[in-house]
């Protein structure tokens, strides 16, 4: 077979180091962190980038797609530039975690799980960030914290988000 | 009362991650006291014992024992791992110590490692904790710019790598043989055991699984002494504890206190309940454990023993407090919606137990409920509880179980009704 | 090693039993026949005690423990129908219905469904279950397995037999908690010789066989044990057939347990190639060619028709102007009634070895006593060397054993002209271009030779080993003892006499154990009965000699020469010339265009018989059908004819008899010295096509079932060369071009594989069919401009 297909260098360069942290003889090891590297550089993951990844590590298709499916940070589907992600756990919720769910439905014109038109939110409810102390917490993009959530501040942070693409 | 005696420390200083800082306050004494042979292993196992210090992640497993049942002198690689997990809801206390006192926490893993003889180190972090990866890291860095962490340390002929690492999303990572899963790549299965991690762990290594707040602790009750620690707290509980108090309170916030501290005092440094409203009740230790009444809750003491005469426990230390206004039935349904979601489906009554449990309250809560629904919740729990792999079947029991020990006319209510006691139409 | 093993005394249900310690209490349980009730546990698989069902009370644990993956204790108290044990597995029965279709009406594992058996013994009989149930998409896994992955309960069996047996990663759990789903990123089917054994390992209707779809329910059917009739390993099976009123029709094949042979399982080919067996192509009448028009007779006419011409030719111009070609899968009763009739008729012209071509070297190859010990044994050795043989294809539950010994450790070599992916890695993959086969491996005899300090001969002195090969050679003479497995692409190659004696005298100097592997199921039983050309008072004319002279009366039985034979074009020249009488169980138009005289005959399933596989193993079976329509037992048909002819001794009672006598009646086989051959054929350097048998294209039987066909036929009319051959013809990728040979186009796929040697094309079956003998072939992409 002579199709070739081939990640971006800056992934597989992260890929390569992240490799280093585990035995060599493990290349497993590295596929969570690689599918992150991945959806990071690409916004999602397609099964393209998994077959990519299992072709990349020597392994079976099947040991990455099962791991791609388990965590729930992966975005098997394509995604909005910025994700939302509002937790609904328990101190959260106590905290009034819902009305602001749905205050971002009504503002983004958009139902849980979906992805504005523009191609800019996608709003996802997420389980327990650690943030009980400052709840309502949410993540943009998994890994930035918003925290002590009022409409307020989601109004601001979506405009100022929108305002950042426009610039 | 005194605050942040322990895996706090730092939190009052100017820059308290930094390696100055850490230094400053006596950081690595203990460690490079171990380097030079001037403490054994077997002290440290001792000390930790007499200060004893349970286990914080949730088990509460004594961690000297724990540390205790990896042979040291057996040939080959062993690990030491770091749950770095933190998803319990309600619990927000170890991603602190990584982002204010990151040094410290090697420093405990350092002294943990050499202790068991392990090599190799493991802090997993959950997937969202980027701020947190990326403070280890510096502080990782800045340790074995000291000659602190690596090979050869100080010239000692030990070793010790410590690598950070990152989750991807999956609360049963916090499970400690999920976690090894997880590390070598997999799905987060936890493990049938036994075998146990110390004997077949990482890679089929011998490993240790110990949690931030534990490890963290380790520093201090060597440097101060086990007994300093242990007088911290009380008789059967040693040493301080880390609250995260969330809820219905004026300042939900963290504080690291002594064990043993009155449930009443602690709700006071978390400025009280919110608008003055009456405190109906509190899961005292992380969504998993049972629910315990606001009147009870405030008559009882935050220590293993006091959460235990109340029928509960003090679990990851996530105290999560409910006022009068909240809806016994709701919450019970999110705290099982949660459960569903991260269930790792590989045991029947789990994977098919909680969705059926939510379901049950899903409808309940849509006003389709039916008053034997509340004896079949009570029933489906218990089919759960001690038939699965992991204690995630207890975690789902248990507050399925006590809401409705506590609040069943809620529960019957709305069944009959179609609409929340509290709440109204 | 041999330490007195201390025994572990425990007691379940108040039975004592004793056992070895890092026994489970399933395991336990199971040895003394008390059945405590699982899903995800099977005796072959890794225990990952994740259904639960097999919890069990366990005296001093505070809860029940899954018997699967507890192990034994001295004086440990078991109870597996205590109340609170009851408790359990009625939980964990009520949970694993909940989401279950019970849709057993329609499902094809209602009969036989673990979860219908244990949800009757351990279950509650009603559920309070009453929300909606879980719906999961299907998988479309080929044309072999049937899902219906509703019904699925999340065992993993078929993940771990996947990865545990099989050797392939395709199925997986995905998703998790209550979205779990067991299924595969793959859009086109399991990639496996063993993808079958899925059906009978999973515990509900999930995977079931797509052939046997709604075909029919367990409880009426027949059971006969029978013998997997395509290979060498004769796998035990069972045949489940049902009333259909007037007939027994064959419903499907399933393992019969035998550690020593399959263990419990079965390869996709003799599980699916029953399709083939009641086949409307299936014979049912005596057929005569009269002025060019066949003719169906009576049983009466055609068996004195045939005693008739078989008289006049003899009598005329003697026994070795008549000659009899026989399949490799015939039985036993067969091989030894046609060369007795045929010997008596004064001819030793008698044939199995049909695809070879040199038979120089006959009288050195021990046909007959092929493979010693056990198949246990092969999993033991530390070193297994494959010769031209792709024992994953053609054996594959002997390629199972060399796979369970590779994954403990040992050493695999591989030296072939064309390979194709093992489910294990191999220690060494060397390539050799067809043509080039006899300088390689004299290269790896001088290597062998050089290591061992041995004189190198002569004819080997100038095939200075390369480093590739001097490699292979330090790996096979690490090891005291080993196998070398030399399979078809030797036993078929032109060459085959001198290949064969090198690798004879590196068996010998290396004290590794040499086994050509058998064609077909019944090759050994061939030889053993005597269908050898050379085992008479005189010696009559192997295959290839009878196709170089011209045969008055040539007998084939059970075989079609198109598919059987190799380079057909010539053969068929001289069956044209040849009155020819096919005993056979399926009708073509090519057979009616070559044959004088068609003879029904039965296939396995329709007649007792006995095979004997590559250990010598005999092994018998009786007829698990009626003859389907006018059809009759081969070895009938033969003693009827000898009978008619009133020679001696053909009057058998019954097939017994037929065992009886040849198992008291030995050929004498007086073996040659190997001797390696004076020169040693260099190749001629250029390109060279070997066909590529297809293990589903064997015998008729196989090439009339339709779902094996259905795998079998994409490879019809494929290519398969390297980049570097590719490169010479300018194919960059893989895609449609055009075969050229003499004057002829023919339009073929082209598959770029570097699995395949230097210099060698590996043609599919419908295209090697039409190639004459060393003909030179073109290749052009059509893409070209």
């Amino acid at each position: 077979m002579n199709n070739k297909r081939e990640f971006d260098s800056s992934v597989t360069k992260k890929i390569d180091t992240w490799k280093k942290k585990f035995p060599k003889e493990k290349p497993e090891s590295s596929i969570i962190m690689s599918l992150r590297f991945i959806q990071d550089h690409y916004g999602w993951l397609s099964d393209k980038h998994l077959d990519m990844l299992a072709d990349y590590l020597d392994l079976a298709p099947i040991r990455v797609y099962e791991v791609a499916s388990f965590y729930s940070m992966y975005h098997r589907k394509p995604v909005g530039k910025y994700v939302l992600g509002i937790c609904g756990s328990i101190s959260c919720m106590l905290r009034g975690s819902e009305p602001l769910l749905h205050h971002l439905e009504t503002k983004l014109d958009i139902k849980l799980g979906d992805t504005t038109k523009d191609g800019l939110f996608t709003l996802k409810e997420v389980e327990c960030l650690a943030s009980c102390t400052k709840a309502p917490a949410m993540v943009v993009n998994g890994t930035q914290y918003v925290e002590d959530l009022t409409p307020e501040s989601l109004d601001k942070l979506v405009d100022n988000l929108r305002q950042g693409e426009q610039t | 009362m005194k605050q942040n005696l322990v895996c706090y420390r730092t939190f009052e200083e100017k820059s308290p991650s930094s390696f100055e800082t850490y230094k400053k306050l006596n950081g690595y004494s203990t460690w490079e006291k171990l380097l030079k042979g001037k403490m054994k292993p077997s002290d440290v196992i001792d000390a930790i014992k007499a200060a004893g210090l349970m286990g914080r992640g949730g088990a509460g497993f004594p961690t000297g024992l724990k540390m205790s049942f990896i042979n040291r002198d057996k040939e080959g690689q062993k690990y030491l791992v770091c749950n770095s997990d933190e998803s319990e809801p309600g619990t927000s206390k170890d991603r602190f110590i990584m982002q204010k006192n990151p040094h410290q926490l090697i420093e405990g893993m350092a002294i943990a490692a050499y202790t068991m003889g392990a090599t190799v180190g493991y802090n997993y972090m959950r997937g969202e904790f980027m701020t947190e990866f990326e403070s280890c890291e510096k502080a990782l860095k800045e340790a074995k710019k000291a000659g602190l962490i690596g090979k050869n340390i100080l010239g000692t002929g030990i070793d010790f790598e410590l690598i950070n690492i990152i989750g991807a999303g999956a609360y049963i990572v916090g499970e400690e043989t999920a976690m090894l899963e997880s590390i070598e790549g997999k799905r987060a299965m936890p493990r049938f055991k036994p075998p146990f991690p110390a004997n077949y762990g990482l890679y089929g290594k011998p490993t240790t699984v110990n949690n931030t707040e534990s490890l963290a602790s380790i520093p201090v009750i060597l440097d101060k002494g086990p007994e300093w620690f242990k007088k911290l707290g009380t008789e059967k509980s040693g040493g301080t504890k880390i609250f995260s108090v969330s809820g219905h309170v004026a300042k939900p916030g963290v504080f690291e206190i002594p064990m043993g501290t009155p449930f009443k005092d602690l709700l006071e440094l978390a400025g009280g309940m919110l608008d003055s409203r009456g405190c109906k009740a509190v899961i005292p230790g992380g969504s998993s454990m049972k629910i315990v009444p606001g009147k009870i809750m405030l008559n009882a003491e935050m220590s293993y023993e006091g959460m235990q005469s109340v029928g509960s426990a003090i679990g990851s230390g996530g105290v999560i407090v409910m006022d009068d206004r909240t809806c016994m039935v709701e919450a019970l349904a999110c705290v099982i919606k949660f459960y569903e979601d991260e269930s790792c489906g590989q045991c029947t009554p789990c994977r098919e137990g909680t969705n059926w449990l939510h379901q049950n309250l899903r409808d309940i809560l849509a006003g389709k409920g039916n008053i034997k629904d509340v004896d079949l919740l009570v029933e489906i729990a218990g089919k759960i509880e001690g038939k699965t792999i992991c204690a995630f079947g207890e975690a789902v029991a248990w507050p399925v179980q006590s809401f409705i020990e506590h609040f069943r006319d809620e529960f019957e209510f709305y069944c009959k009704n179609g609409y929340s006691k509290v709440k109204g139409k | 090693m041999s330490q007195i093993e201390e025994k572990i005394t425990l007691f379940i249900d108040d039975q004592c039993i004793k056992c070895s310690p890092g026994t489970t209490i399933i395991e336990a349980a199971d040895s003394v026949g008390i059945y405590i009730p699982r899903f995800c546990y099977h005796e072959k698989l890794s225990v990952v005690a994740s259904c639960r069902m097999c919890l069990v009370e366990v005296e001093k644990a505070p809860k029940t423990l899954p018997a699967c993956a507890t192990p034994v204790a001295n004086d440990m108290h078991v109870y597996t129908r205590s109340q609170k044990a009851r408790q359990s597995q009625k939980a964990v029965m009520e949970f694993l219905l909940i989401n279950h279709p019970l849709d057993c009406p329609i499902c094809d594992q209602g009969g036989e469904c673990e979860l219908q058996d244990i949800a009757m013994g351990y279950g509650e009989g009603v559920s309070k279950f009453t929300k909606d149930k879980r719906v999961v998409y299907d998988e479309n896994l080929g044309p072999l397995v049937e899902t219906d992955m509703t019904r699925c309960i999340h065992c993993t069996r078929c993940v771990r037999f996947g990865t545990e047996i099989a050797g392939i990663e395709e199925l997986g759990a995905l998703k998790r908690g209550n979205h779990m789903n067991i299924g595969t990123y793959l859009k086109k089917g399991l990639k496996s010789e063993l993808s079958g054994n899925v059906i009978d390992i999973c515990p509900v209707g999930a995977l079931t066989s797509k052939p046997y779809r709604f075909h029919g329910r367990s409880w009426g059917f027949s059971q006969h044990m029978s013998i997997g009739p395509h290979d060498c390993v004769g796998s035990n099976t069972y045949i489940h057939s049902i009333n259909n009123g007037n007939n027994l029709d064959i419903m499907r094949v399933v393992p019969r347990k035998n550690d020593r042979v399959n263990e419990t399982w079965l390869s996709d080919r003799d599980r699916f190639s029953y399709e083939g067996i009641q086949h409307k192509k299936r014979l049912t009448h005596p057929l005569v060619k009269k002025n060019g028009q066949w003719k169906e007779v009576s049983w009466a006419h055609v068996i004195s028709y045939i005693a008739d011409c078989l008289k006049q030719v003899t009598d005329s111009k003697g026994g070795q102007k008549i000659a009899a070609l026989a399949h490799p899968s015939s039985t036993c009763e067969e091989f030894y009634l046609l060369q007795k009739l045929f010997r008596q008729l004064g001819s030793n012209n008698l044939d199995f070895r049909l695809k070879e071509s040199d038979f120089k070297d006959q009288y050195q190859i021990n046909y007959t006593t092929n493979l010693s010990g056990s198949f246990e044994d092969i999993e033991q050795s530390r070193c297994i060397t494959l010769i031209g043989a792709n024992t994953r294809n053609d054996q594959p539950m002997l390629n199972h054993r060399i796979r369970k010994s590779v994954l403990s450790g040992a050493d695999c070599i591989r030296i072939d002209s064309h390979m194709s992916p093992m489910n294990f890695k191999t220690t060494h993959d060397f390539l050799t271009p067809h043509d080039e086969w006899s300088s390689n491996l004299a290269q790896l005899l001088h290597a062998v030779l050089d290591i061992k300090k041995q004189p190198v001969p002569k004819s080997i002195q100038i095939h200075k080993p390369t480093d590739d090969i001097t490699k292979l050679a330090k790996t096979i003479c690490k090891h005291k003892s080993g196998y070398i497995f030399v399979g078809k692409h030797i036993m078929h190659h032109d060459n085959a006499s001198s290949m064969r004696a090198i690798i004879q005298t590196i068996a010998k100097e290396t004290n590794h154990t040499i086994t050509f592997i058998s064609e077909g199921a019944n090759a050994v039983g061939g030889a053993k009965m005597g269908m050898l050309p050379y085992l008479g008072k005189t010696i009559g004319l192997d295959k290839e000699a009878i196709f170089k002279n011209t045969m008055s009366i040539l007998w084939l039985h059970q075989l079609d020469p198109e598919h059987d034979m190799t380079h057909y074009t010539e053969v068929k020249n001289k069956l044209e010339k040849s009155f020819v009488i096919s005993c056979n169980a399926y009708d073509s138009d090519e057979l009616r265009s070559y044959a004088d005289v068609i003879i029904p005959a039965c296939t396995f399933a329709e007649m007792s018989g006995t095979f004997i596989n590559l250990l010598g193993q005999q092994q018998r079976f009786h007829a698990a059908l009626p003859p389907l329509g006018d059809s009759k037992a081969g070895w009938k048909i033969i003693a009827a004819i000898a009978q008619t002819m009133q020679l001696n001794s053909f009057n058998y009672p019954h097939s017994q008899a037929v065992v009886d006598e040849f198992n008291s009646n030995h050929f004498e086989f007086n073996y040659q010295e190997n001797t390696l051959p004076e020169t040693i054929d260099n190749g001629n350097g250029h390109h060279s096509w070997v066909s590529f048998d297809h293990p589903f294209n064997v015998d008729g039987i196989t090439r009339h079932a339709k779902a094996l066909q259905e795998v079998a036929k994409e490879d019809d009319w494929i290519i398969r060369i390297n980049s570097h051959v590719a490169n010479y013809y300018g194919i960059d990728h893989d895609g449609a071009a055009t075969l050229s040979f003499g004057t002829q186009n023919i339009q073929v796929f082209v598959i770029i594989d570097e699995l395949i040697a230097n210099k060698t094309i590996v043609v599919g079956k419908e295209i090697a069919t039409l190639l004459p003998k060393n003909c030179k072939i073109e290749l052009k992409s059509n893409h070209d401009k």
